[in-house]
């Protein structure tokens, strides 16, 4: 019984050693954001932006993408949408869809402000990007969501310039906006 | 408290081999699916997971976020891509940019042969290697273009069904009604990319007659993914959506969680009716030793230090089941391969699953010895000293 015994004691406390030896060693660190990068969220959105009064001599998005070129100022109402996520985590930047975009009514539809069930051709048709800019013409590093009642689906009234309209592509820097309440 | 030595317990287990041989088998077979279903879940999950540090976004076209198969893009979004966003990453004067089709296409392995052997094709151009760097050719070279060459992952023989050898260097695979040969084996280790098949873009192009790409694969440098983001939403014409790899691939894994739940399920019913079988084992070897246990107590040693070596009894046979499985699993499961939609995954018997599976060995022990051993101790001295 003896030597029946040693080996089944060997072989538990080797069962004991792999268990401690299974435990994961890594530990893990926590990333704090550098001086540089605080800097960068405290990026903050011009003030004035957001306007409390309705715009006036405003235009459907459709017709001031047909009429305006670089360089105009326009005034227009449409609803944030276009996309999944129309807002970019970082960046002063949505996309916005003219109100004749149908959104998407179906009942199981999570996005409907995606117009997913229109062809992505009307889609890119009925939309436009509107960024607010620094300085350097580039967009701040701050995200438009939630911001001054910002979300997506939501009807907006832009005052802009155009900053580039293409073939299929149409930028507006926003100077003010008003979110209808 | 008086204790049993340790030895008695250890003696007992030899008291029936057969009962030692059942009870050792149940804890055998509960930890051998434990560790089976977690390096079923640790193998598909690592096929899904791209290296956290990963700087790569794809970009694919709008409404095709969950697939890059589904998704179609201009031909000339990497010349935009590269020209629109600063900061992506650049050595030698060539940027990080890999336009890509990814295509699921049915191959055969002669002209005329009615079998049908599903597989992933990808397009690339030599950037490719740049922003996967995992990739590594290991036998032969990558396939000319105009050539009708091809090279193949080293677990792509897994996800067609065929053996190894037919994947040789010098063999040919057909589709487009003409053979198109093997001139090089790679290997992805832990990603999809290790069972598919790699080709020349434009070549893949004309043979799908298809002259766009499902999607472009840059790796960012200065920039971030913000900016890639902004940009797409800036060329509306395009009509592209970035992801970041790492995003991607976690999607992925959200859709095949359901999956994963059910192997764990399936498990835990199966190692269930094991540890069941194990207790049926237990209850029939203490309830024998019902005499035994009253001799012990009027021997003056307490209930618990009877219970104690009860507990240590049932604990060193099933961890010996555990250790034997482990090492069962380690020699036998580890690396297999497992064919799935998405192409093939190993089963990885890591450290975290053999854990997994010691653990179980270990609360079998412990849970499988408490409802018998209570039972034997419930009964009063006398009686026990008197029972059959």
């Amino acid at each position: 019984m003896h030597v029946f015994s040693r080996p089944l004691i060997a072989l538990s406390m080797f069962a004991g050693v792999l268990l401690l030896g299974a435990c994961d060693s890594q530990t893990t660190t926590v990333a704090t954001p550098t001086a540089s990068e605080q800097t960068e969220k405290a990026a903050a959105l011009p003030t004035g932006l957001f306007s409390s009064e309705p715009l006036a001599g405003i235009q459907t998005l459709l017709n001031v993408k047909e009429s305006a070129s670089a360089g105009d100022s326009v005034t227009f109402v449409a609803n944030i949408a276009g996309r999944a996520e129309p807002f970019t985590e970082g960046r002063a930047i949505m996309l916005v869809a003219d109100l004749a975009l149908q959104l998407c009514t179906e009942d199981h539809c999570a996005t409907p402000y995606d117009a997913c069930c229109e062809p992505i051709e009307t889609i890119t048709e009925h939309t436009a990007t509107v960024q607010v800019i620094d300085k350097q013409d580039r967009p701040l590093k701050i995200g438009l969501k939630g911001q001054g009642s910002l979300e997506p689906g939501a009807e907006v009234q832009v005052r802009g310039t155009v900053h580039q309209a293409g073939d299929g592509y149409f930028v507006i820097n926003a100077q003010t906006i008003h979110v209808p309440g | 408290m008086k204790r049993l030595p340790f030895d008695y317990a250890v003696r007992n287990l030899g008291r029936s081999r057969l009962r030692l041989a059942a009870t050792i088998g149940g804890s055998a077979l509960v930890v051998l699916l434990v560790v089976t279903a977690a390096a079923f879940v640790q193998g598909m999950r690592r096929s899904l997971t791209i290296s956290p540090d990963s700087t790569n976004v794809i970009l694919l076209a709008s409404g095709s976020e969950e697939s890059v198969e589904r998704s179609q893009i201009g031909n000339s979004v990497p010349s935009h891509a590269i020209a629109g966003i600063s900061g992506i990453r650049e050595e030698l004067g060539t940027q990080f940019v890999s336009p890509e089709i990814h295509m699921a296409l049915v191959v055969s392995r002669e002209a005329g042969n009615p079998e049908e052997l599903r597989t992933v094709l990808r397009g690339v151009t030599p950037t490719a290697y740049l922003v996967h760097p995992q990739t590594e050719i290991i036998e032969g070279r990558a396939p000319r273009q105009g050539h009708d060459e091809i090279m193949v992952g080293q677990l792509t023989h897994e996800k067609m069904g065929i053996s190894k050898s037919d994947l040789a260097i010098g063999e040919s695979l057909w589709f487009d009604d003409r053979p198109w040969e093997i001139v090089g084996h790679f290997r992805a280790p832990g990603t999809v990319m290790d069972a598919e098949i790699w080709m020349p873009l434009t070549d893949l192009q004309m043979a799908a007659n298809n002259e766009e790409l499902s999607c472009v694969i840059l790796t960012l440098d200065t920039a971030e993914f913000a900016d890639v983001d902004a940009w797409t939403k800036t060329r509306l014409d395009l009509e592209l959506v970035a992801i970041s790899e790492s995003e991607y691939y976690a999607s992925l894994q959200r859709f095949y969680r359901p999956v994963q739940l059910m192997v764990w399920v399936t498990a835990a019913l199966m190692a269930l009716s094991g540890l069941l079988g194990g207790l049926n084992t237990l209850y029939a070897a203490f309830s024998a030793r019902t005499r035994e246990v009253g001799m012990l107590q009027s021997l003056g040693f307490p209930r618990r230090a009877i219970f104690l070596s009860i507990l240590q009894e049932s604990v060193l046979a099933a961890s010996t089941g555990a250790l034997m499985a482990c090492v069962f699993s380690w020699v036998l499961l580890d690396g297999v391969a497992v064919r799935f939609s998405m192409g093939v995954f190993q089963l990885s018997v890591d450290s975290g699953a053999t854990a997994a599976g010691l653990v179980a060995g270990v609360l079998t022990g412990i849970v499988g010895s408490i409802p018998p051993a209570l039972r034997c101790l419930r009964l009063p001295i006398p009686s026990a000293l008197k029972a059959t």
